[in-house]
């Protein structure tokens, strides 16, 4: 009997193998087998895994959900699937059915698998210790019909999200109620959404991730504790798009990232003691908009290039420190040969103020009146923050 | 005869101009569409994208804010950004058509497995009998609209 349990079997599914089904060599199988799947296609409703098994597929076979069906349920821990397509779940308004759906459990291992028009993807729901990498997902989401999100986990804790692919789903990846868990070098692209949302989610961090062209690209809310760090946000355009939407944060860290042609590349509001440090912001519209609801934040050796506008804010008293950026537009000059401007410089231009109050300003952009305003008010500051400045603003950018 | 034509012609312009403007009057009235993936919530700035979910409000002046969830919406009106007693109207999506309808006519539903994005998870329905049934599934209370003031 000890040998019998020590020794874990492997079952074969195909059309040329003893089991012709999934459920029938799920049925057969003990805890701790392995079931190799060989291709073709699966279409056995919802397969419900029950048992601590490893399921690998050979050469991507098929599970089809058929648009009614979750293809995968796991409700024990330990379970691994590996090298399937998933495709075809069904929909609902009522349940958040999902391509691959882990419930209530630990240590389930999510590698290697193409998911395909699903409603939500891989969804994690009060679970732990659970891994899921390398995956592709794809959906075809329009604005006006619902869909769910890529991979999405909700009351959960130590999730390690690596190396996924993420297009055309809501948010490409959704944590709410999550806690200790790093996103790590995926690919959230044309998602509807944001590439990634959290929400009163604290302590994860997300690193080397690219977001590109989601509806905007990352919102991070309600949340303390957040290290990003890494990651480019690029291409989100539109009216209300951001590159990253801080919205009541605190104590969190924003380095290493770059910010590319985005209408705002960060947008704030009612955070605090957040470190952005040595970030690179690029032709974007805004580079950060910031209201006088953040506190205590600081915004040290970043770059700001080529960006419509540096810092736009609806001003009040700032508690904000700028220090050793880089500006593109500072005139200043450096007698002393130092690397810093000898005189501080002023990111908000009076123009960005007066576009936040009345947004169809912006028609005169570039105009003659526009450009003499700003300059008279760089003389003798009157509306701009006078205490929002860079007392050391660095002639060269520290990034490279 | 060709006075005539022309004044006749001036009175139809004038007409038609008119008609126009009381066409634009009128479009006021009833729930502007939410363009949702476009939209954004007034108040907690995220994208309004879940027809189940996104609500509205009127002002008496004819501004129109939308809301990704109800709880926004009330939290909106609860800190004066937008005074009560200036509101034309609220509208909420029935949760099976999703159709934007007065608040007062609904009925609303009160349950966690709703998992609405602002985790108000309150839904409207148009009907009682859907509210029963989707009660039945997931769970919850039902309330009114007062209720949700509370």
């Amino acid at each position: 009997m000890v040998v019998g349990m020590s020794h874990a079997a492997t079952i074969h599914v195909g059309k040329t193998h003893a089991f012709k089904s999934i459920h029938s060599a799920i049925a057969k199988a003990n805890a701790g087998d392995t079931i190799l799947v060989h291709s073709g296609l699966y279409q056995e409703g919802n397969i419900n895994i029950d048992k601590r098994l490893t399921l690998i597929g050979i050469d991507h076979p098929v599970i089809d959900g058929k648009k009614e069906y979750e293809p995968i349920s796991i409700r024990v821990e330990g379970v691994t699937v590996k090298g399937f397509t998933i495709q075809n779940s069904g929909h609902s308004s009522m349940n958040d059915i999902a391509g691959i759906k882990i419930y209530n459990t630990n240590n389930v291992t999510i590698t290697d698998n193409i998911l395909d028009d699903n409603f939500f993807g891989i969804y994690a729901q009060e679970s732990r210790n659970c891994h899921i990498e390398n995956n592709r997902l794809r959906a075809y989401g329009k604005a006006e019909h619902f869909v769910g999100n890529g991979i999405h986990a909700w009351k959960s804790d130590s999730i390690t999200i690596v190396g996924n692919e993420i297009m055309g789903h809501r948010d490409g990846i959704y944590l709410e109620f999550v806690t200790h868990t790093e996103v790590d070098s995926n690919l959230s692209q044309n998602n509807l959404r944001y590439g990634l949302h959290f929400m009163f989610s604290h302590d994860n961090s997300y690193l080397y991730n690219t977001f590109t062209s989601n509806g905007a690209g990352v919102a991070v809310m309600y949340t303390d504790r957040v290290r990003m760090e890494h990651n480019v946000f690029n291409e989100n355009w539109g009216d209300s798009a951001y590159g990253l939407l801080l919205k009541d944060i605190r104590d969190s860290h924003i380095q290493h990232n770059v910010f590319a042609k985005n209408t705002t590349a960060i947008y704030m509001e009612g955070s605090n003691r957040i470190q952005m440090l040595d970030n690179r912001f690029e032709n974007n519209g805004w580079a950060i908009k910031i209201f006088s609801s953040c506190m205590n934040n600081t915004l040290s050796r970043n770059s700001f290039i080529q960006n419509t506008f540096d810092i736009a804010t609806n001003g009040g008293r700032m508690t904000n420190r700028f220090e050793e950026n880089y500006w593109d537009k500072y005139e200043g000059y450096d007698l002393d040969k130092d690397g810093i401007g000898d005189v501080p410089h002023h990111p908000v231009s009076l123009f960005s103020i007066l576009v936040e109050r009345y947004p169809s300003m912006m028609l005169l952009f570039r105009s003659f009146m526009v450009t003499l305003f700003d300059r008279s008010e760089k003389l003798i500051p009157s509306l701009t923050p006078e205490h929002l400045k860079d007392d050391k603003p660095l002639m060269k950018s520290a990034i490279i | 005869m060709r006075n005539n034509t022309l004044f006749f012609s001036t009175i139809g312009f004038v007409v038609f101009s008119l008609f126009l403007g009381l066409q634009a009057c009128t479009s006021t009235a009833g729930p502007k569409p939410i363009k949702y993936g476009k939209d954004q919530c007034v108040y907690c700035k995220m994208t309004v994208s879940d027809p189940r979910f996104g609500t509205q409000l009127q002002t008496k002046k004819g501004r129109v804010y939308n809301f990704d969830d109800v709880q926004c919406m009330i939290a909106f009106v609860k800190e004066s950004q937008v005074k009560k007693e200036d509101v034309a109207a609220f509208y909420l999506p029935d949760f099976v058509s999703n159709e934007l309808l007065p608040a007062e006519d609904l009925y609303y539903l009160h349950s966690e497995g709703l998992k609405s994005p602002m985790r108000g998870d309150i839904a409207a329905f148009a009907d009682k009998e859907a509210m029963e049934k989707a009660r039945k599934e997931l769970g919850g209370t039902p309330l009114s609209w007062n209720d949700l003031w509370n």
